[in-house]
């Protein structure tokens, strides 16, 4: 029963990160500024990697998941949050942004993409990868320093502005991802239930919240 | 310190925000407009005649207004700059 619950929060993750891609691509075509694609690429890897574990719990009891289907899932998860952990990281720049937003963009495709046609054509004799489970928590950890440097971003920004309370949705609904990923490391270690649950209630939360941010803003009137 | 270029599309916004900020219904000057939104005069006329051609000003004599569409395209624009601040990625 509790694998078709979180089956079915995969699928919900899988709708609100997509939902989550409309509206950074609606922001970035009102300003064009090059930078905020990060956010749209960025949630499209994290509802891809969301697909890849719905389809490892789904399966899961009845086959053996291939090694390079988890690997698939780890690289997706962690480029979703580097490229929004790189969008925070040039919208804080002013001069060349643009030029060099696209040089780390065309960088870390080429390298993404050679990793994964090296993962899916060359036998497996010729590359040995380490087994996925063993670098499961480092691909955790790395996702937890991207978004702390999110929060970290979005706090410091928030602070010289000086905004009122009301506007600190953002931090909290990042803030939750962090959680979330946290969770999903003590689960990686310990295989805790409770701990998998959390992870997947804070997801599905911040998700939730960051819509939110989006309609509160009147993003939705047009 | 040196600023990144705006867009096209910010452009447009600036410029419809400045025709929005008339007082009193006093009739817009193209020239103060040019001032306003930062634009050499040549450039101002390019940008205004895209904007006249996509239906978002019109011409009525002399005076510039800005249509019911282009009041949609600068509400819009605001809505996202309020939703980008508040996501903390406004520089």
């Amino acid at each position: 029963m509790s694998t078709e619950i979180f089956v079915v929060s995969e699928f919900f993750s899988v709708v609100l990160a997509f939902v989550l891609v409309y509206f950074f691509f609606r922001a970035y075509k009102a300003t064009r500024s090059v930078y905020l694609l990060g956010l749209p690429i960025g949630f499209s890897f994290l509802a891809c990697s969301y697909v890849f574990l719905g389809a490892s719990l789904l399966y899961g009891g009845d086959i053996v998941i291939p090694e390079e289907f988890i690997w698939l899932r780890l690289i997706t998860r962690s480029y979703g949050f580097a490229f929004v952990g790189f969008t925070y990281f040039f919208s804080s720049r002013t001069e060349g942004t643009t030029k060099r937003f696209l040089s780390v963009i065309s960088f870390v495709s080429a390298i993404s993409l050679l990793f994964i046609l090296g993962i899916l054509m060359v036998p497996t004799p010729f590359l040995e990868l380490p087994p996925a489970t063993v670098v499961d928590e480092c691909f955790t950890i790395a996702n937890l320093l991207f978004l702390g440097y999110v929060i970290y971003s979005v706090v410091k920004r928030l602070k010289l502005a000086r905004v009122p309370v009301s506007l600190l949705w953002a931090p909290t609904a990042f803030s939750l991802l962090w959680l979330g990923q946290y969770s999903s490391l003590i689960w990686e270690i310990d295989g805790s239930q409770t701990a998998f649950a959390f992870a997947h209630g804070a997801r599905i939360a911040s998700l939730v919240l960051l819509i939110w941010v989006y309609q509160s803003s009147g993003g939705a009137g047009h | 310190m040196k600023l990144e270029k705006r867009s096209k599309i910010v452009i447009y916004f600036d410029i419809l925000e400045a025709l929005c900020e008339r007082v009193n219904g006093e009739v817009v000057c193209p020239t103060r407009i040019s001032h306003k939104t930062n634009l050499p005069y040549d450039r101002f006329r390019s940008y205004l005649e895209e904007l006249v051609k996509n239906g978002m000003v019109s011409r009525k004599g002399r005076d510039l207004v800005v249509t019911e569409k282009g009041l949609e395209y600068v509400e819009w624009h605001r809505s996202t700059t309020s939703f980008l601040e508040r996501m903390g990625l406004l520089p």
